[in-house]
């Protein structure tokens, strides 16, 4: 699809640190000896596909014309005063480039509180719901359809907006479902949410 | 205190409420896994759907809680074998449970050194 590459994505690369968010082994996640090192932004954006545009990718640090100017001890880097981390520019990714990380309880959770939000438009809560959203996130993400809700030690959490189109008497309604992912590494997304909220 | 089981905040803390989350709000335990001491939590807007309210509805909120400032109103009947299912590349070593004021793992081993102090 032309529209996939005519947007502008980039890959945040931090040339001397091999670890990304989902390398969050059980001694990691116990521990935390990676955070304890390193800061937790460029850890959580490490190897990770931004769309390059405002909201949807890490902030950079703005930095003063007397900071640029005066301060020599320091060197000028992207999230922080001596951050290793560039962003490399990357052709838009392909549908097939996004791998999903969809834990169990995720998908039980979505049939056990959120049916009557599926039923409401007109679909089943059953496994080809949950395709169809799924590619549909998936979509939508390549499209550049999300925005940054945050970044901390657990990744950066992201809505995506995917257009769920209605069922039996929805039909030819587009419901706009506000999807929760964290960004892990080289195009793979981890579930935080299916349906997490509306827009219009 | 273990995933699924619905808990409730105990504490107000800056860190939490920067993501919507207050003292006395309840939300569901929504992964398996406790990763640097707490539990992955969601809290969802109990509004019933409809075209009225759709927009109305407030998101949900999914947002790690230490497991000191949380406490379980309702428990749920999730299994050992559903829990180590969903556990990350299903590594028995995951902390996945609070009993008896330790934090465990399905093999019974106990992260916290002193009951119910989850930082020792």
């Amino acid at each position: 699809m032309l529209v996939n590459w005519s947007y502008d994505w980039i890959k945040v690369v931090d040339a001397l640190n091999n670890v990304v968010i989902d390398d969050f082994n059980y001694e990691n996640g116990i521990q935390g000896p990676i955070t304890q090192k390193h800061c937790v932004k460029c850890i959580a954006a490490n190897q990770c596909w931004f769309a390059n545009e405002k909201n949807k990718k890490p902030e950079a640090m703005e930095y003063s014309i007397e900071q640029i100017l005066n301060d020599s001890k320091n060197r000028i880097g992207l999230y922080h005063y001596n951050c290793h981390c560039k962003e490399i520019a990357i052709p838009a990714p392909r549908e097939s480039d996004i791998q999903l990380i969809c834990p169990e309880g995720k998908e039980a959770w979505l049939f056990k509180d959120k049916s009557e939000w599926i039923r409401a438009l007109g679909h089943e809560p059953d496994e080809k719901f949950l395709e169809y959203l799924k590619n549909k996130v998936i979509e939508n993400y390549c499209l550049g359809q999300y925005v940054i809700r945050g970044i901390t030690k657990y990744g950066v959490a992201i809505n995506v907006f995917a257009d769920v189109e209605g069922r039996g008497e929805k039909a030819n309604k587009i419901y706009r479902v506000k999807s929760g992912w964290m960004v892990f590494s080289n195009g793979k997304l981890k579930c935080n949410t299916f349906i997490g909220g509306w827009t219009k | 205190m273990k995933m699924f089981d619905k808990v409730r905040i105990l504490v107000s803390n800056p860190e939490y409420e920067n993501y919507g989350v207050y003292k006395d709000m309840v939300g569901t335990i929504v992964e398996a896994h406790i990763r640097f001491r707490s539990f992955q939590v969601a809290f969802t807007d109990p509004t019933p759907f409809s075209e009225e309210t759709m927009y109305s509805i407030k998101d949900d909120i999914v947002e790690y809680i230490h497991v000191k400032d949380m406490e379980v109103v309702e428990e749920s009947d999730c299994t050992d074998e559903f829990i180590f299912n969903d556990l990350p590349n299903k590594d028995i070593r995951w902390y996945c449970k609070v009993e008896d004021g330790f934090i465990k793992n399905l093999r019974g081993e106990k992260l916290n050194k002193i009951a119910y102090d989850y930082d020792s």
